[in-house]
């Protein structure tokens, strides 16, 4: 069965340990670099398209230079603004043409046409995508390294529906890829 | 395929796709020219309200622009970066804007772990032990023989003077390019140090002592000898291989045949020894510049080199 302890996945221990409150500004100067292409690729998992993603990204950057801002936990931080920026894009009128760069390296707008990755990963990133929106952000959270306690606390959720969202995400996705050894009992049984 | 495999499986391909992803982002990013500037709240306005007002007008234009040309010209998808030109490493597979960027650190990297011709050096030093078990087999010693094989130990020495740790500092995200390139070279030069060794510890504490005694053990001497070629024979293949994995970086850090470059900013990069074609796309700005410093590769028909300074003579029109 998809049960809570296999949808804990590699991570054991949590990603961050809190760190001494810091000036937001201090530290979006010292993560800035490292961390932007990490929070690019987490927005793109939860369905943001390239343009979206970057602005996402760069807002929760800038947000992290408010004066006054303190932070303990920035990895989740930068996620869990850059998410509410992401989705604050969704409901603004939109206007296309403003999100068209002139010049991208990158040729895709979706993952799943991202020709960079092989056949095998842009399906799943294809199947990832078509989850509903809570086992997409549980994925993400998972693969970036995160605890189940870590993305609960992040999403606003218990923990106990962030395993639940996980879990489910894992048997949908292992079932779209006809993985043997996949129970069928147990995806029943999460549904 | 059990309920652990296939779990195990699945993990795998999760995981792989989290990294490939990663990789394109990160290469996405870095060839446009990196993430975009840091900004504080109080500049964040100005820079919005530029953005759209920039966007909306020049942005719109040269889209339209480029469909019209498009669709007139009938333009073929370009065929991808890299295509045909035999390289096949992964490392050819970034995007051609990300080899460019970090087109000279990668040549100095590829110098730092090949700064001469450690394959020549090995192949002497087989040679010469070689030519010593020839000579142990006839219970023989040529005069100077221990001098020489001191020499020989000092020349093969330079091997660990290669790097032991990365140059340079591993990135908080994983994908840095130059990581890779550093991945690439870092195994072949531990392996072959590893080698060096081994042939080393051999040569000073057992050969050069069974020569030095008062009464050489033929058949000893005869041993040893026969493990130290042995062991600088696999030397030798490892030097071969770094030798190949050096090449492979010059080759990614020269070959921009095909390439599309349009969005890379060449200000301050070394183009020196890029190799290009017809099919080369480069920033408009820079195109007559290239064109200009460019010569025409001897072996290669179609193929031009980019020189040290613009030159008065034109590239012939057959190109």
């Amino acid at each position: 069965m998809e049960d809570a302890a296999s949808a804990e996945l590699r991570v054991s221990e949590p990603l961050e340990t809190a760190l001494p409150s810091l000036r937001g500004r201090d530290l979006a100067e010292e993560l800035h670099h490292a961390e932007y292409p990490g929070l690019v690729r987490f927005l793109l998992l939860h369905g943001a398209s390239w343009n979206e993603a970057q602005d996402a990204a760069q807002d929760a950057f800038t947000q992290m230079c408010q004066p006054g801002t303190s932070i303990s936990y920035p990895k989740a931080w930068l996620r869990k603004v850059a998410w509410r920026s992401w989705l604050r894009q969704q409901v603004r009128p939109e206007d296309p043409c403003s999100q068209v760069p002139a010049e991208s390296v990158v040729h895709w707008q979706t993952p799943a046409h991202a020709a960079e990755l092989g056949v095998e990963e842009r399906r799943v990133v294809e199947l990832l995508l078509k989850l509903p929106a809570k086992q997409r952000a549980a994925l993400a959270w998972t693969l970036d390294g995160f605890t189940t306690q870590e993305s609960a606390e992040a999403m606003g959720i218990t923990p106990e529906a962030a395993r639940q969202n996980l879990a489910r995400a894992r048997a949908t996705l292992k079932a779209e890829l006809s993985l043997e050894g996949f129970s069928g009992t147990a995806g029943e049984e999460e549904r | 395929m059990s309920h652990d495999s296939a779990e195990e499986r699945f993990d795998t391909l999760l995981a792989s796709m989290h990294e490939q992803l990663g990789v394109a982002v990160y290469d996405g990013l870095m060839g446009g020219g990196g993430p975009p500037e840091l900004h504080d709240p109080d500049r964040a306005l100005g820079r919005l309200l530029a953005g759209v007002h920039r966007q909306t007008g020049a942005a719109v234009g040269q889209r339209l622009a480029r469909r019209r040309k498009k669709k007139l010209a009938g333009e073929q998808p370009a065929a991808p970066e890299g295509c045909g030109q035999g390289g096949g490493t992964m490392l050819m597979r970034r995007p051609a804007a990300v080899r460019l960027k970090y087109r000279e650190q990668a040549l100095d990297m590829a110098r730092t772990y090949w700064p001469q011709d450690l394959v020549q050096i090995l192949r002497d030093a087989v040679d010469f032990v070689q030519d010593l078990v020839v000579h142990l087999e006839e219970d023989s010693l040529p005069t100077g023989s221990c001098q020489r094989l001191t020499q020989v130990g000092a020349s093969i020495g330079q091997v660990l003077a290669l790097p032991e740790s990365p140059q340079f500092p591993v990135a908080l995200a994983g994908y840095d390019y130059l990581e890779t390139v550093e991945s690439d070279l870092s195994p072949c030069a531990l392996r072959l140090m590893s080698e060096v060794r081994n042939a080393q510890q051999l040569l000073e504490s057992e050969l050069v002592p069974h020569l030095l005694a008062a009464e050489v053990s033929w058949l000893g001497a005869l041993e040893v000898a026969q493990d130290l070629a042995d062991d600088l024979d696999l030397a030798h293949r490892e030097a071969t291989a770094l030798s190949a994995a050096v090449k492979a970086v010059e080759e990614v850090s020269t070959d921009f045949r095909g390439a599309d470059l349009r969005s890379v900013d060449l200000e301050g990069v070394d183009l020196e020894g890029i190799r290009w074609d017809a099919a080369t796309v480069w920033p408009a700005e820079w195109e007559k510049r290239i064109w200009k410093a460019s010569l025409a590769a001897e072996s290669d028909r179609g193929v031009l080199i980019v020189g040290t300074e613009p030159r008065d003579s034109t590239v012939p029109a057959d190109l």
